[in-house]
């Protein structure tokens, strides 16, 4: 597929590389506490995912190509999936803003 | 023990440079050489740490044009310093003579009242389609700031007597700043150029400036 | 090598005056020479995974588009 030639595409590309920003540059994991760093890679990872597919959830709907049910079931399954990753953020001792998460009513 | 990179200068001013720190030892390749302090191993990038790196790239930088090393570079010793700056020398020379002199300032469109942005609404949402819809807002709200900061940064960038390729910005890198910018100046254009920013910024009812520096050509010492 | 274990220095905002000091540990973290190579992941100082996250993107991006690098 050449550049240009799918503008969902385009959008898809150029979203990622705005999210590629929120991605640390340089992961180090201290060796007195392996799993806190690994859980912290996967966690990072996993949200930057989500957030990805949000976005990409908000643009089909705006485009009036998901229908009401489906619009609801992925809000749902987005808004679960953000909760247990603050959870999990929590329970490992990781601060959610490390991870760029929102959680609930933006500062 | 280890070694810690902290800058690169030209060979004929590694004697200069050198008293920047007594500790300091060099690796040599060809017409460049490169700086660094031993350290103990355990290194980590906490504020002191980063301070002292910028310390003692600053004081290299009064004696002599330098490339600043990125924090972290570790090697195992001189001889391995030497090895890979060998590998890059044509590059490092060439970046070395094209920063030449001129030292970096930096910066930041802030937005004003940045505690208090909000998003969209502040209640959890309910439903499956009020998340997407809240999320939605965010990511309106979110591109009509890059929007505005794109818009002051080509402003502010077309009013600055400074060639582009002197100048870098990134637009949002942080949720409180609008933009980060970095100039490239001589020193004799430094006062000039505050001033045109500060009056610049000053015109702006949502954004606040600050300029630091003149610093070590950090954004500069590698080719975009 | 850089594969020393170095705790990450997370770069986050709280407060308005601390704009300018993460400014400048922006540059000394993410700008500057490099000599040693791309991010790594290790424990222990023993390198492990090679974590080119950023690499990958690029490089789908440009499969994707039909671009050479």
């Amino acid at each position: 597929m050449t550049a240009g030639s799918d503008p969902i595409e385009l959008e898809l590309r150029e979203e990622l590389r705005h999210l590629q920003g929120l991605l640390p540059e340089r992961i180090d994991i201290d060796p007195d506490d392996v799993e806190r760093g690994l859980a912290g890679l996967v966690l990072t990872l996993v949200e930057f995912l989500r957030q990805v597919l949000e976005r990409q959830a908000i643009r089909r709907m705006e485009g009036n190509t998901l229908n009401d049910d489906e619009i609801e079931r992925i809000g749902v399954a987005l808004m679960r999936l953000e909760k247990k990753i603050g959870e999990l953020a929590e329970e490992f001792g990781l601060d959610p803003d490390d991870l760029q998460i929102r959680l609930g009513a933006p500062v | 023990m280890t070694i810690l990179l902290r800058a690169i200068v030209g060979a004929s001013d590694a004697a200069k440079a050198r008293g920047a720190d007594p500790a300091l030892v060099v690796a040599r390749a060809g017409a460049i050489v490169a700086l660094a302090s031993h350290h103990d191993g355990t290194l980590t990038a906490e504020t002191p740490a980063l301070l002292e790196h910028h310390r003692i790239v600053g004081e290299i930088f009064e004696r002599a044009p330098c490339l600043p090393a990125r924090f972290g570079g570790v090697f195992a010793d001189v001889r391995t310093l030497g090895i890979r700056l060998a590998e890059r020398e044509g590059e490092l020379a060439l970046a070395l003579a094209k920063v030449g002199q001129r030292c970096e300032l930096a910066v930041t469109l802030a937005w004003k009242g940045a505690g208090a942005m909000v998003n969209g609404s502040a209640v959890v949402p309910a439903t499956g389609r009020d998340y997407l819809e809240r999320g939605r807002a965010q990511l309106h709200a979110l591109r009509s700031r890059e929007a505005r900061a794109k818009a002051v940064v080509a402003r502010l960038v077309a009013e600055l007597p400074l060639e582009q390729a002197f100048t870098r910005h990134e637009t949002c890198p942080r949720p409180a700043v609008a933009a980060s910018m970095s100039l490239l100046v001589t020193r004799d254009q430094i006062a000039a150029m505050r001033s045109r920013i500060e009056e610049f910024g000053a015109t702006l009812p949502d954004i606040t400036t600050t300029v630091q520096g003149p610093w070590p050509p950090y954004t500069f010492a590698v080719s975009a | 090598m850089a594969g020393l274990p170095v705790r990450r220095h997370a770069v986050s905002v709280r407060t308005q005056q601390e704009v300018p000091l993460v400014e400048l540990v922006d540059r000394l973290l993410n700008r500057g020479v490099v000599l040693a190579g791309q991010a790594t992941i290790s424990v222990a100082g023993v390198e492990l995974i090679y974590l080119g996250i950023n690499v990958v993107l690029a490089a789908a991006d440009k499969i994707n588009s039909g671009e050479t690098s």
